[in-house]
């Protein structure tokens, strides 16, 4: 996905690999896509498929050991290529990260007040004071009932999906201008889930925040987001409007993956389409399309041997796949 | 349904109760946690009862105590005619090799010691049956479920997320059971994986005409599963009703919530979707509210709600709902 108008984060040739005993997993594998302000990107895909890693890149959060290559540019500059210490003062006031599970990203001994303080006195030097209101104003703008009262509450002392908007308040704290969110709700049932991703379309309606959100539910992309990439393997496969995107997908993965859950909105059918086999080994991936051996299609020679660009085959319209789908 | 006929299993009023115990030296009971509170319901032979509810709504619990792996607090639990819950040993075993399970995390469900051969056959052992005729067995068992006979000798961590929930819906057919409970069998798994083994228990429900309690939270799974859903909310089952009644017309608030929550894999019906969302979380099941127990999070409670006794009512034909008050259930 190159870039036409303006561009809040750019990621180019972006590569996570990872050693482990048995080998190096490439996690990530060289992908490209950018971010627009304001605009909320879904990264989708299954377990494994390097979604969640290029979230931590963009982050720097990489576990140790990691390696990160290619470039993340974000405001001019180029996110890999600088110290700790000024990625330290990036992250958390102009880049956040909400997790799936609450609980690992609060700190049980602290109450919620201190943990919502914290960034704000850290990066925007409030006072203790001043980041006290402001704490009780954030807590408010997520929905938080008795938010004043709360404050010098414990994440324990919270439901699920409370905690999850304690989060999104530590998130928004400093106002960024990117929020990326990592299967934000997927730990939580499905009537908290559309009260937190109501939230996420107000937050992103009121401060303009760009989010980049990840899901494996397409369903949960379809209702939030603007632009789509769908992620196999290490790679984006498909990308384009969501829309677009869902009425047309190209990539024969993600075709397979829209066909193979039952719609809640249409008549029931006898058996679900499936997509055989599973995904690849990314300690050792293919040569060729990463979806080739599960692919029902394979229409040209290379697709075994070559691995397949990523092409605009109409504007805006990315698909990674030498069978041209068009229906 | 034919109503002549007995169900295969029939619950009436079933109740689950955890002790709630206080610190210290002396532990007293100080109340209790009502997983399920006051359950009926009837399974038919050959049907797909879909149990749906979110996390802590005692429906795990349900399907547990159906099969007696907890010993229900009251109430009544018959399969094939016989009473479950005035069994105990060796009877009990007897009975409940015709009624399995299919637990939702297939990683911590198989012995990663034991070879899936071992796996598999392992009821089969405790029955007396002789090694040639396991092996058989077991391999018919592999085959059934779309893994190979050289399978057998592997062990579980060899396998993936989908092919280990294959080995344990092939254990539970092992002592060729009419009744499966299937609990969550694919929130565990991927979008692409998950449609593999749904595809597989409808083949194997055909192939030994089984009967299914299947227990999710995911709707969409359930309406494509089931002929019938009950919709259970605190420990109650708020509404029951063949699957396409339940859910082009929802009664209760709660159905009607639920199912306005579930995200659509359709931007454009999505964006113009009007939602219910729903305030709040879940009481607590130790406390539950008197009247209604979903009146707390209830778009429509009124004063009603809380001194009203709801009662599973059969408002249209064989389309039972917890009937609450007028307000609340407009059919």
């Amino acid at each position: 996905m190159s870039a036409n108008g303006s561009t809040l984060l750019e990621v180019s040739g972006l590569k996570v690999e990872l050693p482990t005993e048995s080998g190096t997993v490439h996690a990530v594998n060289d992908i490209h896509f950018d971010l627009r302000p304001g605009e909320v990107l879904g990264l989708v895909g299954e377990s494994g498929c390097g979604k969640s890693m290029t979230a931590l890149s963009l982050m720097r959060l990489i576990p140790e050991g990691g390696r990160v290559t290619g470039s993340i540019s974000f405001g001019g500059r180029d996110l890999l290529s600088l110290s700790q210490s000024a990625m330290r003062s990036i992250r958390g006031r102009d880049m956040a990260m909400v997790f799936q599970d609450p609980m690992s990203s609060l700190n049980p001994v602290m109450t919620v007040g201190q943990q919502l303080s914290e960034p704000l006195i850290h990066h925007l030097d409030m006072s203790r004071e001043q980041a006290r209101r402001r704490s009780i104003e954030l807590l408010d703008l997520v929905g938080i009932p008795d938010a004043r009262r709360r404050l010098d509450d414990h994440p324990f002392e919270f439901s699920g999906g409370m905690r999850q908007r304690v989060v999104i308040a530590m998130a928004i704290a400093c106002s960024p201008r990117v929020l990326i969110a990592d299967e934000p709700t997927t730990a939580l049932d499905v009537t908290i889930q559309a009260q937190i991703l109501e939230l996420l379309r107000d937050l992103r309606e009121q401060l303009g925040t760009a989010i980049i959100l990840i899901s494996h539910d397409l369903g949960v992309i379809a209702g939030i987001a603007d632009r789509v990439a769908v992620m196999y393997a290490g790679q984006i496969v498909e990308a384009s409007v969501a829309e677009e995107l869902f009425d047309n997908p190209r990539h024969p993965y993600t075709m397979g993956l829209l066909q193979s859950v039952s719609r809640f909105d249409r008549p029931r059918t006898g058996h679900l389409t499936t997509i055989d086999g599973q995904p690849p080994d990314l300690i050792d991936p293919p040569k060729g399309c990463p979806f080739w051996a599960r692919c029902s299609f394979r229409l040209d020679p290379r697709c075994e041997h070559e691995m397949p660009p990523l092409r605009e085959t109409t504007p805006g319209h990315f698909v990674a796949s030498f069978c041209e789908i068009t229906r | 349904m034919n109503t002549h006929v007995e169900p295969l299993v029939s619950v009436t009023d079933l109740t689950m109760h955890f002790p709630i115990m206080s610190t210290g030296v002396m532990p007293r009971r100080i109340g209790s946690v009502r997983a399920v509170d006051g359950v009926s319901l009837q399974i038919h032979k050959g049907e797909t009862l879909g149990l749906v509810g979110e996390s802590g709504c005692g429906k795990s619990t349900t399907g547990r105590a159906i099969l007696q792996l907890l010993r229900p607090t009251s109430g009544s639990v018959r399969f094939e005619g016989v009473e479950l819950t005035a069994l105990k040993g060796r009877s009990l075993r007897e009975v409940r090799s015709r009624a399995q399970m299919v637990f939702q995390d297939p990683y911590s469900s198989l012995n990663p010691r034991m070879t899936v051969g071992e796996i598999i056959g392992e009821p089969l052992r405790m029955k007396g049956l002789p090694k040639e005729e396991r092996t058989r067995r077991v391999r018919e068992l592999l085959d059934s479920v779309g893994l190979a006979s050289h399978h057998a000798t592997r062990y579980p961590h060899a396998f993936s997320g989908g092919q280990r929930q294959r080995v344990g819906i092939a254990r539970s057919l092992a002592m060729s059971p009419s009744f499966v409970v299937l609990d969550e069998p694919i929130a565990a798994l991927d979008v692409s994986i998950q449609a593999q083994i749904i595809n597989l228990l409808s083949d194997l429900q055909e192939e030994f005409s089984l009967t299914f309690l299947f227990i999710a939270h995911d709707l969409s799974a359930v309406r494509h599963m089931s002929d019938r859903v009950a919709v259970m909310y605190l420990g109650r089952i708020v509404e029951v009703a063949p699957v396409d009644e339940l859910f082009g017309n929802p009664l209760h608030p709660y159905t009607k919530a639920l199912m306005s929550a579930v995200p659509i894999p359709d931007p454009h019906i999505e964006k113009s979707r009007k939602r219910v969302i729903l305030e709040g979380d879940v009481a607590s099941a130790a406390a539950p509210p008197s009247g209604c127990r979903f009146r707390t999070r209830c778009p429509l409670a009124n004063a009603a709600c809380e001194v009203s006794e709801p009662e599973l009512r059969e408002i249209l034909p064989s389309h039972f709902v917890e009937y609450c008050c007028e307000t609340c259930i407009a059919a």
